[in-house]
């Protein structure tokens, strides 16, 4: 391996594991010391990883405490670091690595927050597109296929963390306990939607059966297969709400043929 | 095949910009402060918001593109993704200047966010050409690199610091940011003299300086200084800044500020006072001259 590859990769151990990796021989051991100048780099990538992770858990942060957090971050961090600059993409495997913290046992819906944060996250910092205008599927064939709006995340959720995602980010501490305390965490789950809309990022509500439909609509079921199964009425009050909260952003007409990649609605590029 | 080329945009004038940071977005968008230029960290610019927000910051006034992320002393090279992504908001953004760091922060497919300092090698050099190359290739156009603010040095380095970043402006074309702060902070850190040091760097490839508050090191870390952009820049800065103007003549000059962010009216004080000791400085050299 080429000397600064190598040495980079000690770099890196020796930042992420202390304990592990000693302090690389290479660096000068002038007053305060090698491993004293390293840790200045130390602190500040550690600063910066729990930092990006605060900032996108805001509410799991508030469950927990600060010290709690930044402990579980810190670990999170050290197994699953961002791959790459932009740490608004990081942070998605959050959730199943609380699942798995034993220190967060006893919150069994932590992940679930942390889910729907992440989703949040997601939903606050996608590209922002136009929403879809039903008028444009006019003259559309029934085996039209939609593209999910970029901010959109599904989700299936087996605690109430909407109420406890909502009530964590009350600022006033007296008024969020009362909050917090009036929510029973075994409640049941939920099916959301979040993305982020005319007014803002909102979980939307749905049953099981617009989540399912949403589902498959998303992932490209073609419309005229998704319909199979639901009631006429239901589907007609689920596809107006998903057009009202901007689901989609625009779609392929079976007609354009399967080889065709950019579908009718939008311009990403534009 | 050379990628299409970033429009240049709006140059950015030889006078004092500030660094845009999020807390001031409202205020940018409701009264456009009088300020020549502003400057943004490319990273936080990647979300759709945010670039919302700066395409409209672009319109009034001039922008620079100021890249916290490309690791350009990875010896892996760069992540092409993020480039590319970069890249294509340098093309919808048209800033005036590009730049980037003299340091690494990615290594097996982990992000380090930080500025990681690097060894000065004939090694070095070679590999941080060779990513300043491709960097330019995807901006299509010359970048500026600035001297990292350090805490360490490497006992296998042979290059002196600014005769690196003079290779480096020789080998790829690039020019240089010379950040003010960062030299006296490195200096006091290494027991470098910052006045030689700032002699030793070739002024016509200085695009840009930058200034800025450090903090000193507490704990472990007592005897150092910290590049903390939290505070406004230390009176022997500005000294040493004084003695760039008067090396080099005027540039545009950042105010940077990254934590404990004041109100905007104080930033835009302190690029008041850098204005002043440009043209003071410039009058001065016109007068001997």
């Amino acid at each position: 391996m080429p000397p600064l590859a190598d040495l980079q990769r000690r770099f890196r151990a020796a930042l992420l594991e202390p304990d592990r990796e000693p302090v690389p021989a290479e660096i000068a051991d002038c007053a305060p010391g090698a491993g004293a100048r390293l840790g200045v780099y130390r602190g500040n990538v550690r600063g910066a990883l729990i930092g990006a992770l605060r900032l996108g858990f805001p509410a799991v942060a508030r469950m927990v405490g600060e010290d709690f957090f930044a402990a579980a971050a810190g670990v999170f961090a050290i197994a699953a670091p961002p791959r790459g600059a932009d740490l608004y993409e990081w942070g998605g495997g959050l959730a199943d690595f609380l699942a798995g913290f034993a220190p967060a046992r006893g919150l069994a819906w932590l992940a679930d927050l942390a889910r729907l944060e992440w989703a949040v996250g997601r939903a606050l910092h996608a590209p922002m597109l136009p929403q879809l205008d039903p008028a444009q599927l006019a003259g559309a064939a029934a085996r039209v296929r939609f593209v999910a709006h970029p901010s959109l995340s599904l989700l299936a959720l087996s605690y109430p963390v909407r109420a406890i995602w909502q009530a964590a980010l009350i600022a006033a501490e007296a008024e969020r306990h009362a909050a917090l305390a009036a929510i029973a965490p075994d409640a049941g789950g939920e099916f959301l939607a979040v993305l982020r809309g005319p007014d803002g990022v909102v979980p939307v509500v749905l049953g099981a059966a617009g989540f399912g439909f949403a589902r498959d609509l998303t992932a490209g079921t073609p419309l005229d297969i998704a319909l199979v199964g639901l009631a006429a009425e239901t589907a007609a009050s689920l596809l107006a709400l998903f057009f009202a909260q901007g689901f989609f952003v625009g779609f392929h007409d079976a007609l354009d043929g399967p080889a065709s990649d950019s579908p009718r609605g939008y311009d990403l590029h534009g | 095949m050379r990628a299409a080329r970033a429009g240049t945009g709006r140059p950015i004038p030889a006078r004092a910009g500030i660094g845009l940071r999020f807390p001031h977005h409202a205020a940018f968008l409701q009264t456009r402060p009088a300020i020549a230029w502003v400057e943004v960290h490319s990273e936080n610019y990647l979300s759709g918001p945010a670039f919302a927000v700066l395409e409209t910051v672009r319109r009034e006034v001039p922008v620079s593109l100021h890249g916290v992320g490309l690791s350009l002393g990875s010896a892996e090279g760069l992540d092409g993704r993020h480039l590319a992504r970069c890249a294509a908001l340098a093309r919808r953004i048209e800033p005036g200047l590009i730049s980037e760091h003299l340091a690494w922060d990615s290594v097996g497919g982990a992000h380090l966010p930080d500025l990681l300092p690097l060894p000065l090698t004939e090694e070095s050099l070679a590999i941080v050409a060779r990513n300043i190359d491709a960097a330019q290739e995807a901006f299509g156009r010359r970048i500026l690199i600035e001297n990292p603010a350090t805490y360490l040095q490497f006992r296998h380095s042979t290059i002196p610091e600014p005769e690196f970043l003079a290779a480096l402006a020789e080998r790829t074309g690039c020019g240089l940011i010379c950040d003010i702060n960062n030299i006296f902070v490195s200096a006091a850190n290494h027991g470098w003299d910052a006045g030689v040091y700032l002699r030793a760097l070739p002024g016509y490839t200085i695009g840009e300086y930058h200034l800025a508050g450090h903090t000193a090191g507490e704990g472990e870390a007592a005897g150092l200084l910290i590049d903390t952009h939290d505070r406004p820049t230390a009176p022997a800065v500005l000294a040493l800044f004084d003695a760039a103007l008067r090396a080099f003549g005027p540039r545009p000059v950042l105010i940077e500020r990254d934590a404990s962010i004041p109100p905007l009216a104080e930033l835009l004080a302190e690029a008041a006072v850098a204005d002043a000791m440009m043209t003071r400085a410039e009058a001065d050299l016109a007068a001997v001259g």
